[in-house]
This record gives C-alpha cells, sequence and structure tokens, in this order.
C-alpha cells in the first residue's frame, strides 16, 4: 500500500529523472560510438565499428599508451604517498596537524585551472613541461587526495590498540604496519588507487598546461580533435574508457566480496 | 643473562636463541623467571596537568600488584609507561635494576593484556598467539609448540583455528592472556582485562589468572577499578587517587589500617566521621556533628587535630535500647531503619536520634538479638573504642 503514497512517488521519480540525466550522456556516447558517419551523430545512421579501427592507429595508440603509463605511474606514486600521509595524520599527536590534513585536500578544492597554472609557472623552471615526468607529478598531486581521504576513512575503523599490542608483542613500526595495520586497510588502500588511476586517466585541465607534441594523453588529444570536428572516434574512445573502468571497479567489487566471504578478513569486525 | 630482560633482537642474534627463551618454557618452574619493577617518582603531565604525579612503588619479582583506583586516577597512564606507549615527564622505571624508559614499547619485553583485548581482527586465535613469537623469529616447529602451549594453558586448544570476531569475549580474553604470555615476558600487565565480562565469568576467569600467575611466577601488575577483583588477586594493591599513590599494602593492611579516609571508603564499606580530635583528662574524643565519641588514637599519629573517624560495619554491634553499656564501648542511640538479608549476614541501616546520622551496621545471621529486630525498633549502636580507626 505505501508504494501508493505521493511521497514516496514522487521520490521515486525525481531517483528516475537525476538517474537518466547522469546515465543518458554515457549511453548516447556509447550508442553513437557505433555510427557509420563521419560526424558524430545520435541516434547513429549505419552501424560500423571503424572508429574503434581508427583508435588502433598509429593517430591514437601513442597517445593511449603514455596515459595509461602516466595513470600507472601516478597510481604507484600517490597511493603509498596518500597512504603514507593518511597515517601520519591519523596517527600523529603534534598539536595542529588539522591544518596538514587541509594541505593535503587542497588539490581537491583548489580550482584545477589555478593548479594547472601554478604547476605550469613552476615546472617551467624546472623545464619538465611537456614531459611525462611533469605530468605523473601534477596528477600526483590531483590524485594524492582521493588516496588520503579514502585510506584515513579506512584508519578511522582501526583501533589504535592494535598498533599498540603489535609494539608490545615486539613488532617495530614498519612491522607493525605491514602485518597489522596495511592488512586492516586495504580496501581503503586499493579503492584509493582506483581513485588516482582514473583521476590521472580522465584529466583534462592541468594536462592541457603540460602536454606537449611529444607527450600528450587522450583526454587533451580529445579535447584537440573536438576542437576541428565531431570525430566518432572520440566516442569509440570514451567507450573504451567507460569500459577500463568499469572493469577496475567490477574487479574491486569482486576481490571486496571474495576477502568478505573468505571471513575474518573485513575490517570493520573489529570486535 | 637470565636476569636480563631478553631483547628481540640480542635473541635474534644469538644461536640458538630461540632456545634461550624457549629453555625457560611456560611451564617451567625456574628460578624467579620475574622481573622486579621499579617505579621511581614517576610524573606525566598533560597539558601542564599531572596525570600521574611523583609515582613510586617497588614490586618485587613474581609479585601480583594491583592499580586500584576511580578513572582519571593515573593507573593505566602508569601501565602505559611501563608498557612505553607514554613517555616519562620525570622519573625512571627500573626492570631488574635497568631503566627501560629509553627502549620503544617492541623492545621491552613486557606483555600485555589489554582492555579490549586487541586481538588482530584478520588473523586466527593460532596466529594472533604465534606473532610476538614470528616477531622473535622463533622457528617454525618451535613456535606452533609454544602457541599450543600456551593454548592448553589457557584451555583455547579448540578455538586455534577461529577468528576472534568468532570467539565470545571470555574466549578472546584467553586468547589475549595466551598470546601475552606466549613470550616469556617476566612482567605481565593488565588493563582492566575483565571490564567487559559479565560478573559470573569474571569470577571464573579471576581464579584462572590467579593460577596462571602461580605457575608461571613471572610479575604480573594489574590496572582495576574493581575492589572485589583486587582483593581476590592482589599480593599487594596500589590505592591511585588524583594521580598519587594513596597507600600500598595487602589486602588485609588496606582493610585493618587504612591511612586515609579514601582508602577506606574505596576498600570494603565504611561509617566514616569527618571531626577534630579533643583531649579530655586521659581519653581522646572525636567531635563532630554528626558524632562525638571516645577515639584511640594511633601510636604514630602525626598530630593535627582533625581527623576522620572509620569503623567498619562489621565493628558495630547492635544492643536493646535502654540497657546497659559496658564501659569501655561507644553507644549511639538510634532507630533501624532497614535491613537487608545477605544471606551470611544482616545489613542494618541505623538512624542516629540525635544527629540523624545514618550507621551501617552488618551483623553475622547467628546473631539472634539482631535477627529478632525489626524496622523502627529502638537500638543501640556500640562499638569499642579500639574498633575506631583513626585517618587524617
Amino acid at each position: 500500500m505505501s508504494r501508493l503514497r505521493p511521497g514516496p512517488v514522487a521520490l521515486r521519480v525525481c531517483v528516475a529523472v537525476i538517474g537518466v540525466l547522469m546515465i543518458a550522456p554515457t549511453i548516447i556516447i556509447v550508442v553513437a560510438s557505433f555510427g557509420s558517419t563521419r560526424s558524430l551523430a545520435f541516434p547513429p545512421e549505419g552501424i560500423s565499428t571503424q572508429w574503434y579501427e581508427n583508435f588502433f592507429t598509429d593517430a591514437w595508440l601513442p597517445t593511449a599508451k603514455s596515459s595509461l603509463q602516466i595513470a600507472v605511474l601516478t597510481v604507484l606514486l600517490a597511493t603509498p604517498l596518500g597512504t603514507m600521509a593518511a597515517l601520519g595524520v591519523a596517527r600523529s599527536r603534534v598539536p595542529g596537524i588539522r591544518v596538514l590534513q587541509a594541505l593535503f585536500i587542497a588539490p581537491m578544492i583548489i580550482p584545477t585551472v589555478i593548479l594547472g597554472i601554478g604547476l605550469f609557472q613552476v615546472f617551467s623552471t624546472w623545464r619538465i613541461t611537456g614531459s611525462m615526468l611533469g605530468l605523473v607529478l601534477a596528477h600526483t598531486a590531483l590524485a594524492l587526495p582521493f588516496v588520503f581521504v579514502t585510506v584515513g576513512a579506512s584508519l578511522q575503523t582501526v583501533d589504535p590498540a592494535l598498533e599498540r599490542a603489535a609494539a608490545n608483542l615486539g613488532a617495530n613500526p614498519l612491522r607493525t604496519f605491514v602485518q597489522i595495520t596495511l592488512p586492516l586497510i586495504l580496501p581503503g588502500v586499493l579503492s584509493g588507487a582506483l581513485f588516482a588511476f582514473v583521476t590521472s586517466l580522465d584529466e583534462v585541465v592541468v594536462a592541457i598546461f603540460l602536454t606537449s607534441p611529444q607527450v600528450t594523453t587522450l583526454p587533451v588529444q580529445i579535447f584537440a580533435t573536438l576542437q576541428n570536428y565531431l570525430d566518432p572516434t572520440v566516442a569509440a574512445i570514451s567507450t573504451l574508457l567507460l569500459l577500463v573502468t568499469l572493469v577496475v571497479l567490477l574487479v574491486t567489487a569482486v576481490v571486496d566480496r571474495a576477502r568478505k566471504t573468505r571471513g575474518g578478513d573485513s575490517p570493520g569486525a573489529l570486535r | 643473562m637470565k636476569q636480563s630482560p631478553i631483547s628481540p633482537n640480542t635473541v635474534a642474534q644469538l644461536p640458538g636463541a630461540g632456545g634461550a627463551s624457549a629453555g625457560r618454557t611456560s611451564l617451567d618452574p625456574g628460578a624467579s623467571p620475574g622481573a622486579a619493577v621499579s617505579i621511581e617518582g614517576v610524573t606525566k603531565r598533560y597539558g601542564g596537568q599531572p596525570a600521574v604525579d611523583d609515582v613510586s612503588l617497588e614490586i618485587t619479582a613474581g609479585e601480583f600488584v594491583t592499580f586500584l583506583g576511580p578513572s582519571g586516577s593515573g593507573k593505566t597512564t602508569t601501565l602505559n609507561m611501563i608498557a612505553g606507549f607514554s613517555d616519562l615527564d620525570a622519573g625512571r622505571i627500573l626492570l631488574d635494576g635497568r631503566s627501560i624508559a629509553e627502549l620503544p614499547p617492541h623492545k621491552r619485553d613486557v606483555g600485555m593484556v589489554f582492555q579490549n583485548y586487541a586481538l588482530f581482527p584478520h588473523m586466527t586465535a593460532f596466529d594472533n598467539i604465534g606473532f610476538p613469537l614470528k616477531q622473535r623469529r622463533v622457528e617454525k616447529q618451535e613456535l606452533k609448540r609454544r602457541v599450543m602451549e600456551a593454548l592448553e594453558l589457557t584451555q583455547m586448544e579448540k578455538y586455534a583455528k577461529r577468528y576472534p570476531r568468532e570467539l565470545s569475549g571470555g574466549q578472546q580474553q584467553r586468547v589475549a592472556v595466551a598470546r601475552a604470555i606466549v613470550f616469556n615476558p617476566r612482567v605481565l600487565l593488565m588493563d582492566e582485562p575483565l571490564g567487559a565480562l559479565d560478573k559470573k565469568l569474571r569470577e571464573s576467569i579471576q581464579l584462572e589468572i590467579k593460577g596462571i600467575h602461580r605457575r608461571l611466577g613471572i610479575t604480573f601488575i594489574y590496572v582495576t577499578h574493581d575492589q572485589e577483583e583486587a582483593l581476590v588477586l592482589s599480593d599487594r594493591i596500589a590505592i591511585f587517587r588524583d594521580g598519587r599513590i594513596v597507600q600500598v599494602g595487602t589486602a588485609n593492611e588496606l582493610y585493618e589500617r587504612p591511612r586515609a579516609s579514601f582508602v577506606a571508603d574505596f576498600i570494603g564499606d565504611s561509617n566514616l566521621f569527618e571531626g577534630r580530635i579533643r583531649r579530655n583528662g586521659a581519653e581522646d574524643w572525636l567531635e563532630s556533628d554528626e558524632l562525638t565519641c571516645r577515639v584511640a588514637l594511633p601510636a604514630d599519629w602525626p598530630g593535627g587535630d582533625s581527623a576522620t573517624l572509620v569503623i567498619r560495619p562489621e565493628r558495630l554491634r547492635l544492643l536493646p535500647a535502654g540497657g546497659p553499656v559496658p564501659g569501655d564501648l561507644n553507644a549511639v542511640e538510634g532507630v533501624v531503619t532497614e535491613i537487608i538479608y545477605l544471606g551470611n549476614t544482616l545489613r542494618f541501616v541505623v538512624t542516629a536520634s540525635a544527629t540523624g546520622r545514618a550507621f551501617l551496621v552488618r551483623t553475622p545471621i547467628t546473631d539472634d538479638a539482631a535477627r529478632d529486630l525489626r524496622a523502627g525498633d529502638g537500638v543501640l549502636v556500640t562499638w569499642p573504642v579500639q574498633a575506631g580507626i583513626l585517618v587524617q
């Protein structure tokens, strides 16, 4: 009976509208990527996979490769850094540690354009604009807050007494981290790494400042291409990016579920 | 070597070091497996406020000492300083004469049972107990043997493969104890280890803890706010209040000869009267708003005339009102306002007629005269002058 009450009905409609608004653009792009016309069109006229074939050519592949390299390097850099930052802030007894916390999250809050300009200025003097190193460093700064936040949330569920117990039982701080803390915050570390990967893969504003003809990323090339004409290859690439993200998400979810059903390993089950 | 705390590093470097500490297995009644602990003028401040204020205590090897006090009295902070979780602002802590203040927690070789056990949730009971041995690089077969031995000692053999969340509170507690003793520490610290358990379980585990102490012979330092627990377990009890030790002694000493009203109040039931001491001829008197009576000044009374009189409820005797009073007894007229039957004893609340002050009286159930009393009866509350204890 309750489903007929106006409140829930209105709520359902709202949720449906929001859902459609959020997903529709993605679906349109996915569908359009299979079109056969030379310009992006929806609904597509005819069906073909030529734009996917087009992607796997010299025009796009090197960019895709460097994009992935940058994303992977960003993950490898941002994940340990963000984890250590979160650990330091969570366990520190130094007064004023909150200021540091705000600093670590800052790249998430500061407008990306401003960050891009600033990084461009600094990297120019360091002569690392237009290099993979510059892009990795910039993306690490952008991705670090995500790791910091997810790991910080995981740490909240870990009783500090566990680390004290490990110390009491003879484990030095490093061994305590490896054997006790890390296994318990691993889900947070992994989702932080995932966020870092997606952040780097997806980032366009800072990358515009820092890319060069030699090193560029997919979002930047997509952006550049779209300024000339609506190349359906862009839709194909977007669909592929979407696929990569979905796969990573799915794997994480499956791994997480496996951990939970295997028993004992879920970090929330402290007592 | 036996006398010095063996740090995990030394163990790792010694050839056959597993043997060095394994030789003294937990069941081996070797000579003094425990360490003497000296706490000397230890002070800890938080934001200028002393949490522990110049605490000193000598604990002999193999002794069972309890830190007893209300929350915030500094007992847990003192324990944490022994474990190395809290730095000292002043003073020293010695293990068998060696200062341990400079050692980080993981090099102290002091076992600890935490308030909520702090079992590692991602490890089985076996792996939890094996953890300290793994840190000391004990060889696999030896590790297994010693873990099983510890499981046996705590009667947890059947639960080796369980994760902590699959264990009851009492079982988790046993695993925590096994984990804290498996590496043969010479001192075991326990921070309110029974706080989360129900009364019945608490009592049976208290006896187990006492048994383990007897078998291992190592030094136990136990923190609790439960005076009954302290009385059951301890060789000696240190009463903490406001960051200081008020009194140290055996249960008997603290009960029979409290040196502060706080101690008398904390250990067992008491009737307390604050007043001033007046000398009247050959007799000393306590004068207060609620009671004026003869008192026996102890020989070592430090002087000063303000004092608190402590009278334990079982030292009071009820006599019929209007009856004769022997000369060496203090007597107060009152009316029985409450009678509580406690099986082996009767508890009376008697309200003094003159002052309205309530007296707590406990008599054995075999006291025929007391047993016939009813609420509303007039009585005389009496006690020998010597039964009142004066404290400052």
